[in-house]
């Protein structure tokens, strides 16, 4: 029933009430967003200059589709007019719609030329690229991103003309609304200027190029701000134009498949025709429209993925999947546990600017990490609580799933250690993004904020050379601290070696004993001057960390990201390794999470398991590919591994081959020398496998051993845990993404029907947002 | 009226902190979470001064702020309509919820309102004030709070309405007075 104007009243205003209350009894008062609003101006949200012809190779992307397209024989002409009439609607979304829900305090003051009476009625309004009421947009802007929607100019001065740039025609010109669509603008066809590149222009320059007539020049302090500032534009056209390429190739796969089927269909019901020579042309045709289809690109160059020398992009290591291994032959499996969310944040950046992340970007242990699971923590005093669980994988129902979960122990806030933090702060030229060292300040602001009396916070900053903005001080004088972040400027070479050296030493002079003593470096990896090799860096790094103080290191921005370098650093650092995209992301870390960031519980906590052979024929173990250590490496405590940080939850798993059935491994002839060890007695009891695991205490040399028998619970998939099922859709969504050739019957879909039965009370919302990331990938992907 | 330009730095920040408590607020009332109505609340002003700004006064410039937080709102529902998870639908009548949110904004973003019903909270008590301490300061859930009020899962709805209304006349008295 529908509910009346008063009770809709009334539900009204008890929301309003609930939220008061939430604010004023539950304390979840309004950010104070004035930082983050004011960094963005000083960095233009929108490119200033227009784009100029050297910087055009950036458009390669789309044009690398369209001589695809072309080579394959196919019809140009239609794929550019379904993509001008795309980038049209998206570019030239420019009416706004002064209805009901219009700007309502400042009234419109230009009515359209329209004789209609619901034309009067509505009245409409032109401003620069603007669309200000989604309910009349077209379906191709409303999925636009927001940030192409600017509101009204000054609302009591008439709104500007529209100003259409395009090559042929004048650069200037006012556009008249169209007879057929009063309120609507006809425009002219875009094209590039200068008519080497004939067709419409892809949709986002000129929806940047338009705003930037209206808004505030850019105040640059540094040249190098200057330059960062049009290589930013750059990276913001060169993904637009992905995008558009992909939607091209994506059309034209369409196009294809519908023609060869229709000619096939044809040819069908026609071949008992007679018609010999007609039916062989049409089978001709057939052919050719498969050998298009086969021949079209399968994926196209990310622009993230570096385009030469000058635009070198995000920097991923390579990840080669584990393999299964015979158990016969490799019985055990070794490895360090890793508590990085680096690589989720990277993913869903990627996502939510359309694009699929680079496969080397994803690593499936810290999409799993990055969520947390409802492990109960230890009871005893050992740093942390195991929790095995087995059933049926979900992408292979011959094989089964084994599930190593830990849980740190949870140290509550008032426990929390003296911390003695220093922040290393990278304000070279390349953090002058609005991305970077905008949100660096508000992070660390995060941190500070939650600092006390007992607390000391060092600032540290280096460019061309390191300087120290604020000496150690105490936690509490929070406005000096605040202050020392609001000065920082970006500009410069980047000398990260030598901020390390003072960083470092600043945390040894404050050392607090029995304290947290830890660096929190946060940069785009960028090192370009002084100790810049990734060896003499790590070796810098691993020298440091026998200091006793820990390092914390996030990246930030895109189109330079040296995550391989940020990665090993943090392992080397005796650290964690996060990737900053959004203020909601420092807050999960900083805020949420801080605990966790800053309280080591146990450091170089290895895991072994030993797999019965008995029982399991082959194994392999999903991520951790670059923390994979060698069988020995577990008892010698020389070896270094990852840390875990309180309430930490670290998941592992394992796809494992049960006995009888083939592991896909290639046979390796029998030993000459030697014959192969005799099963024991244990082998034959019901035990699957035996998990081992190291730790030393966050000061200590020696390491303790636990260790736990664990059997199969011959559980379906659907009997196991929501934790267990959410953490299997998470690997799998990993594996599609990364083509792994392991991810047997998964699909996008069946991921997201998983992660559907499996949220659990997700009290942050953030497997309700793993949900749109799995759509999003489906989409961009086409499958 | 006169105006005033809004368009140096020093401006735009005074604005920024005049209102974006209220911004965030709306963008909540309209059903943001709490991380959404950060983002847009930002998103908000970025857009407003993207081009020059006129500042009429508060009251028409936090109305002008919450038209643009509500077109962007809407933008951002539009996007979401393809990954329905993301966002809560907002009310039918949205004319109606901004009079109702204009009715308790005011001039200052709802400062006055937060603070008269900080004064009334004090003033409960009984199961009526353990009803909003646990879920308000606790974060209790509906099982967790029936178990301790001695009540059913509805009986704590009702309860924590009424309790609400109760409240909500107490704020108004309060400011009419």
């Amino acid at each position: 029933m529908t509910p009346t104007p008063d009770e809709t009243r009334r539900e009204m205003e008890d929301r309003l009430a609930d939220h008061a209350l939430q604010e004023t009894v539950g304390g979840k008062t309004p950010p104070d967003l004035t930082g983050p609003i004011t960094n963005s101006l000083a960095t233009p949200a929108t490119p200033a200059p227009p784009l100029k012809e050297s910087r055009l190779p950036l458009l390669r992307y789309a044009l690398a589709a369209s001589l695809a397209i072309g080579a394959v024989g196919l019809s140009y002409y239609m794929g550019l007019q379904r993509g001008s009439q795309s980038g049209m609607a998206h570019n030239l979304g420019i009416v706004v719609d002064q209805t009901k829900g219009g700007l309502g305090p400042y009234p419109t003051s230009t009515p359209p030329e329209s004789s209609t009476p619901a034309a009067q009625d509505t009245p409409h309004q032109v401003f620069g690229n603007v669309v200000n009421d989604p309910a009349k947009m077209p379906e191709e802007v409303a999925v636009d991103d927001l940030s192409v929607v600017v509101a009204s100019p000054s609302p009591l001065t008439p709104p500007p003309p529209v100003i259409v740039s395009s090559g042929p025609h004048p650069t200037s010109q006012l556009a008249a609304p169209s007879a057929h669509h009063p309120g609507k603008v006809a425009l002219p066809p875009l094209r590039l200027s200068g008519g080497d590149h004939p067709g419409p222009l892809p949709t986002p320059f000129y929806a940047y190029d338009d705003v930037q007539h209206a808004a505030p020049g850019p105040e640059f302090k540094y040249a190098a701000r200057d330059r960062k500032e049009l290589e930013q534009r750059e990276s913001t056209i060169a993904h637009s134009q992905y995008k558009l390429a992909l939607e091209k190739l994506e059309v034209e796969k369409e196009r294809l498949t519908t023609l060869h089927r229709t000619k096939t269909e044809l040819l069908a019901k026609n071949k008992d025709s007679g018609k010999v020579e007609e039916l062989n042309e049409l089978k001709k045709e057939v052919n050719d429209l498969e050998v298009n289809i086969r021949d079209l690109p399968v994926q196209l160059p990310l622009p993230d993925q570096g385009q030469g020398p000058e635009n070198r992009g995000d920097n991923f290591s390579r990840i080669v999947d584990n393999e299964f291994k015979e158990v016969m032959q490799h019985p055990l499996s070794t490895f360090s546990i890793d508590v990085d969310t680096a690589s989720y944040a990277i993913m869903r950046r990627s996502l939510e600017q359309g694009m699929l992340p680079q496969p080397d970007s994803v690593r499936f242990e810290e999409l799993i990490n990055n969520f947390a699971y409802d492990y109960a923590p230890p009871t005893d005093d050992v740093p942390f609580a195991s929790h095995v669980e087995v059933a049926v994988c979900p992408w292979n129902a011959d094989h089964k799933l084994v599930r190593v979960g830990l849980k740190g122990k949870e140290v509550a806030v008032d426990k929390r250690p003296p911390t003695n933090l220093v922040f290393l702060l990278d304000v070279s030229g390349s953090m002058s993004e609005e991305n970077k060292l905008p949100y660096v300040v508000e992070s660390m602001k995060l941190i500070a904020d939650q600092m006390t009396e007992q607390d000391r916070v060092a600032i540290v900053v280096y460019a061309g050379a390191a300087g120290l903005v604020l000496p150690s001080t105490p936690g509490h004088k929070k406005s000096d601290i605040i202050e020392s972040l609001n000065r920082l400027e970006a500009g410069g070479s980047t000398n990260g070696g030598q901020g390390i050296e003072l960083a470092y030493s600043v945390a040894v002079e404050n050392f607090i004993k029995d304290g947290v003593n830890r660096v929190i470096l946060c940069t785009d990896g960028d090192f370009n001057v002084g100790t810049t090799g990734e060896g003499s860096l790590e070796r810098l790094i691993e020298e440091k960390a026998k200091t006793g103080v820990f390092l914390s290191v996030y990246g930030f921005g895109m189109g330079n990201l040296n995550d391989a370098m940020l990665e090993k650093i943090s392992g080397k650092g005796n650290g964690t390794y996060g990737y900053i995209d959004t203020l909601a992301e420092a807050k999960k870390l900083f805020v949420r999470g801080l605990m966790g960031t800053l309280v080591t519980i146990a450091k170089d906590v290895k895991i072994q398991i030993e797999f019965n052979p008995h029982q399991v024929a082959g194994y392999r173990l999903i991520g951790y590919e670059n923390r994979m250590l060698a069988a020995e490496d577990f008892n010698d405590d020389k070896k270094d591994a990852g840390e875990i940080g309180a309430g930490h939850t670290v998941t592992a798993l394992y796809e494992i081959v049960p006995k009888g059935q083939p592991t896909g491994s290639a046979p390796v002839d029998p030993l000459k020398y030697q014959t192969p060890a005799k099963l024991t007695a244990a082998a034959e009891t019901p035990e699957l496998l035996t998990l081992k695991l190291r730790y030393k205490q966050p000061d200590g040399a020696a390491s303790k051993l636990l260790e736990f028998p664990v059997k199969d619970s011959d559980h379906r998939f659907g009997q196991a845990s929501a934790d267990f099922r959410f953490a299997s859709s998470v690997a799998a969504f990993g594996m599609l993404l990364r083509h792994s050739s392991y991810s047997g019957n998964s699909t996008y879909a069946s991921v997201s029907e998983i992660a559907q039965s499996s949220l659990g009370p997700d009290p942050h919302g953030d497997r309700k947002q793993f949900l749109s990331l799995i759509l999003t990938a489906q989409r961009l992907s086409g499958r | 009226m006169a105006t005033v330009m809004r368009n140096t730095r020093e401006e735009q920040t005074a604005l920024v902190r005049t209102h974006q408590a209220g911004v965030w607020r709306y963008l909540r009332f309209l059903g943001c979470d709490e991380s959404q109505a950060d983002d847009l609340t930002q998103e908000t002003f970025l857009s407003v001064f993207r081009q020059p700004f006129e500042d009429r006064g508060s009251s028409a410039t936090a109305a002008y702020l919450r038209t643009v937080a509500k077109h962007l709102f809407l933008m951002f529902l539009r996007k979401a309509q393809r990954q329905p998870t993301l966002a809560q639908q907002p009310w039918d009548d949205l004319e109606l919820a901004d009079q109702v949110f204009a009715q308790f904004a005011q001039t200052d973003g709802g400062n006055q309102w937060l603070e008269a019903l900080s004064g009334c909270v004090e003033s409960l008590d009984g199961r009526a004030r353990q009803a909003i301490d646990l879920r308000y300061q606790a974060d209790a859930s509906r099982s967790a709070m029936a178990a301790a009020l001695e009540l059913t899962e509805d009986g704590v709805k009702t309860l924590l309405r009424r309790t609400r209304e109760v409240l909500r006349r107490c704020v108004e008295r309060k400011l009419e007075s």
